[in-house]
């Protein structure tokens, strides 16, 4: 074992890990090195030994006096409201796929056999789906019709999203 | 450096309304910023300075700061970025230390075994003093590894360098620092 390679095993352990054969005995007979592994103790104690500073009592306060003079109350409200838009972006993706994608799915890919079995369970609810389909469908044929079902759709899980956001922060 | 307990919900305290949360948070990793800070400007007064409008900036960021990465990474990032605009904004001429780097590595060249009658508190003291002779970036990325216990990767999301160069700094640290420290411990055992 040389210095070199002592020096460099001890770099390179910086997770711990059991050195090899040799290396201790070189950097109990090495001042250099024995320095070196000293310093490297000294250093991964630091948390232990340093200083921990504190601001004056004056910056603290100014600190914390904007909290009141900042104007938080936008950029909150702004934050709060991107959160729940994403949210309901993809809120209103995932009933719109499956009010569009599931029932035609059911019909064109479910083996018969299944469907029989599953039917007295999904049916009424596949009823139910293309029946709620059935009164929007005049909108879609409306300019903008889709358009204006989509925004609704997302302002009301939007609404939904930003209430339960505000009403319990610590749930969402 | 220990996380602060329960930190996603002091986030979300403040991002509720809840001002006092933000007081708790600065309250818990105030020392570590501070500490980066005196380090990096090597002044107390002007690290204070810097320290208030990292955590003014932070109370702005924070309503809209996600758990993308940990609130302790962030923190030293916004402590990171307030430092390199302070430099750029003194101008070019105000890091003049690599010189007196240098006159440490030769200084360390010339010592012979010191360590045999140092004190822990002298290593400490070497040690404190050798870290402001370090560049700048060596003398950070020491300070967030050691200091900080900030892993490679965090380092390198703070500062926002590649891994291997956080490394390659951390390696260049280590280095210069053993030069420097055993150059200023043969100082005072000789």
């Amino acid at each position: 074992m040389n210095c070199q390679k002592f020096l460099r095993i001890l770099d390179e352990r910086v997770n711990g890990e059991a050195p090899p054969q040799g290396w201790a005995d070189h950097g109990a007979t090495c001042p250099n090195c024995a320095l070196a592994l000293r310093l490297e103790r000294t250093l991964r104690a630091a948390p232990s030994w340093a200083e921990r500073p504190r601001m004056s009592s004056a910056a603290r306060a100014a600190v914390l006096k904007r909290i009141q003079s900042a104007g938080l109350f936008w950029p909150r409200v702004v934050a709060m409201a991107e959160e729940s838009a994403v949210r309901a972006l993809v809120a209103a993706a995932v009933v719109f796929l499956s009010f569009a994608v599931l029932p035609r799915l059911w019909y064109t890919t479910v083996p018969e056999g299944f469907k029989k079995a599953l039917s007295s369970y999904a049916g009424p609810l596949l009823e139910g789906f293309r029946g709620t389909l059935v009164q929007f469908q005049p909108l879609l044929h409306q300019n903008w019709g889709l358009l204006l079902l989509g925004v609704t759709l997302f302002m009301v899980i939007f609404a939904a999203s930003l209430s339960t956001r505000v009403l319990r922060p610590g749930r969402t | 450096m220990e996380a602060l307990a329960g930190e996603g919900e002091w986030v979300r305290k403040f991002q509720s309304g809840d001002a006092a949360a933000f007081g708790v948070i600065m309250n818990h990793y105030e020392p570590y910023i501070l500490s980066l800070l005196t380090r990096l400007a090597g002044d107390r007064t002007r690290a204070e300075d810097l320290c208030q409008e990292t955590f003014i900036k932070a109370l702005k960021g924070l309503t809209s700061f996600r758990s993308d990465s940990s609130l302790k990474t962030w923190l030293f990032r916004i402590a990171h970025n307030t430092f390199t605009d302070h430099l750029r904004a003194e101008g070019p001429g105000t890091e003049s230390l690599e010189a007196r780097a240098e006159a440490g590595i030769q200084s360390a060249e010339t010592a012979k075994d010191p360590q045999a009658r140092m004190e822990e508190s002298q290593v400490r003291e070497a040690v404190e003093t050798a870290m402001q002779i370090l560049p700048q970036q060596q003398r950070e990325v020491m300070h967030l590894f050691y200091w900080g216990e900030l892993s490679v990767g965090e380092i390198a999301q703070a500062m926002r360098l590649p891994e291997g160069t956080v490394k390659t700094l951390l390696f260049r640290g280590r280095q210069a620092l053993r030069g420097h420290v055993t150059g200023l411990l043969s100082e005072v055992t000789p």
